[in-house]
């Protein structure tokens, strides 16, 4: 078990693909415990992937893929200029409320960053932002954009624990929200202490053209949710609705989606789906060794036994998640340390909700914290700033976000509350 | 030689092009079988009670030959950080990665088989289909990501996987 992590991490250091390096461990933790058939590595890569929650995964890619356009793109961006663009604070907020309507739609964190990105920055810049000041914040509105549903991260926390994934889609809504106020008011502060103009007020009648310009878009999420959170669709019937609006809106009402971009959207997703998938194959077969070594239930009895309790444990695994996703690109990073943790915060009736929430927060910061965050370096790649001029900016607003992950953390009815009002959870 | 390395490299452009054709017919599968128990559950009221199974398994398939192509085109995620920072160690560590993965690999071939083999006298659920046509998928796939990575190797003997091959 230690000689499996010790190798993993390891092979990790060494360049090897995180997928096959939890596959490599893992088998030399099956040799060493004798008697382990080989047969497992086949069968759990296959009863990983199986299962009808993960689904949702290549459909929420495809929708993703289909819905950034560069039209819609645009119409969106209008959108959030025209609502948003006079608050003190200026196109900041725009980046914000835009990235909202744009998680909405797409699972991905670096999709939306490069979609809104490739529209944002290039107005940033024109109305005088610094190159490294625009991308810190279109990285941070990313970031807080993770805990918009739907959501890849909890597709699969929700579908490896249990945990019904409508929930976690329900419960991201009102820490998101919260997530975006609190860097607002970071923009206000430093729009006042920078200077930075904010844009006329539109008047309404404009409004009102720009919300019929992205009105077909903006019905998806609406779709999406409204089936369900009102108990209609399961999250994966959901996400192939959202594919089959994507299609005829693109191809019919927009008319951006030509066949052979269709096609190419359908390869991007399978090869997207398959490292996903793969990944999540072989953390499976490693989680099977932990379980077996039995050293995540000795470790959460004697974290239990120490009278640690769910406060300082909250802490910890907050000030764990932040380097360990950055450094594994998020994903890979939550599906080894998840058959650790989870058992502890289970002990410590920590609601599993919660806890993916908190987990799904932390994402967010990590994975466009310097100077590792693969969400940074798109950004990096479409502002054209250097990594320090970007970071100097970049560092007090996820300063701000790590706040807010702890504020998740102490102050669980920011969770509860939504699913709670739709029936999806039940107060103990 | 260079013949032989020329040969190799269109072998594996044509694998690639297959995979991708595969990739393109299976996910249209798998978005038209799942939007259809959607609508006959929703719509006609009278779900189809294959659809769900049937989806799985296309899923099963997406996944191991998308993760092949994401082999040849550098796709899986990973830590570069001290590739970038000290180039000197790539020379050597290009190798010892490539072993490794290949290992790996073989053994997910090998018990990919025994499964299939094992699954063969077994039946689905739902679908009047022995369990092997599912479960072969794993060994497929684990077969193109060899046949992938042993194509990275030919094309040049020290390069890391985490970097495409450029033409």
């Amino acid at each position: 078990m230690t000689a499996s992590l010790a190798l993993f991490l390891a092979f990790v250091i060494a360049g090897m693909p995180i997928a096959f390096a939890l596959g490599a461990a893992a088998l030399v933790g099956l040799w060493l415990l004798e008697g382990a058939p080989l047969r497992i590595v086949a069968s759990r890569t296959f009863g990983a992937i199986d299962n009808f929650s993960l689904l949702a995964i290549p459909f929420f890619i495809l929708a993703g893929e289909l819905m950034e356009t560069g039209g819609i793109s645009h119409r969106l961006v209008t959108l959030a200029r025209v609502l948003v663009g006079h608050v003190r604070g200026g196109l900041g907020n725009v980046v914000l409320v835009a990235m909202l309507f744009f998680s909405g739609i797409s699972g991905s964190t670096n999709a939306d960053a490069a979609a809104v990105g490739s529209v944002m920055l290039p107005a940033m810049k024109r109305e005088g932002y610094n190159a490294g000041h625009a991308g810190a914040i279109v990285a941070a509105a990313a970031g807080m954009g993770i805990l918009v549903p739907p959501c890849l991260t909890m597709v699969v926390y929700g579908s490896i624990t249990n945990t019904s994934i409508a929930t976690l889609f329900a419960a991201g809504f009102l820490p998101a929200l919260v997530m975006t106020a609190a860097l607002m008011l970071h923009l206000r502060f430093d729009a006042l202490r920078l200077g930075v103009k904010s844009e006329p007020r539109v008047p309404w009648r404009e409004r009102g053209k720009a919300v019929l310009a992205a009105f077909w878009a903006l019905l998806l999420p609406v779709i999406i949710f409204g089936g369900i959170l009102g108990g209609v669709f399961t999250p994966t019937e959901a996400a192939v609705v959202a594919v089959i609006y994507a299609i005829i809106i693109g191809m019919m009402v927009y008319r951006e989606i030509t066949p052979s971009y269709l096609l190419r959207a359908f390869v991007r997703t399978g090869v997207t789906s398959g490292v996903v998938m793969l990944l999540i194959g072989s953390a499976n077969i490693f989680a099977w060794l932990m379980t077996v070594s039995g050293v995540p239930a000795a470790l959460a009895a004697a974290i239990v036994a120490s009278g640690a309790g769910k406060p300082l444990f909250m802490m910890l695994s907050i000030l764990v998640f932040l380097p360990l996703f950055a450094l594994l690109d998020g994903l890979p990073g939550m599906l080894m340390i998840m058959p650790v943790f989870v058992p502890i915060a289970q002990q410590l009736g920590i609601d599993l909700v919660h806890y993916g929430i908190v987990m799904t927060t932390v994402m967010g910061v990590s994975l466009f914290l310097p100077p590792v965050g693969v969400g940074l370096y798109i950004v990096l790649g479409l502002s054209g700033a250097t990594l320090g001029e970007t970071s100097r900016y970049l560092l007090p607003y996820l300063a701000t976000m790590t706040a807010v992950a702890a504020v998740i953390a102490f102050l669980p009815w920011l969770v509860y509350l939504v699913p709670y009002l739709f029936g999806l959870y039940t107060p103990r | 030689m260079i013949r032989l390395r020329a040969a190799a490299l269109s072998v594996d452009d044509c694998i690639a092009k297959i995979e991708a054709g595969a990739i393109i017919v299976l996910v249209l599968s798998l978005t038209a079988v799942t939007f259809a128990q959607v609508v006959t559950r929703y719509v006609l009221n009278d779900p189809l009670i294959w659809s769900e199974e049937l989806a799985r398994y296309l899923f099963v398939w997406v996944s191991m030959i998308g993760a092949a192509l994401a082999v040849r085109n550098g796709g899986h995620f990973g830590l570069d950080l001290l590739l970038r920072r000290m180039p000197a160690v790539r020379p050597a560590l290009g190798p010892a990665v490539t072993i490794v993965t290949a290992f790996f690999l073989l053994v997910l071939l090998k018990s990919g088989i025994d499964e299939t083999v094992l699954a063969s006298n077994q039946f689905a659920m739902t679908l009047p289909m022995r369990m092997e046509w599912a479960y072969l998928a794993l060994p497929v796939g684990a077969g193109l990501m060899l046949f992938h990575l042993a194509i990275h190797v030919i094309h040049s003997p020290g390069m890391h996987i985490l970097n495409p091959p450029t033409k």
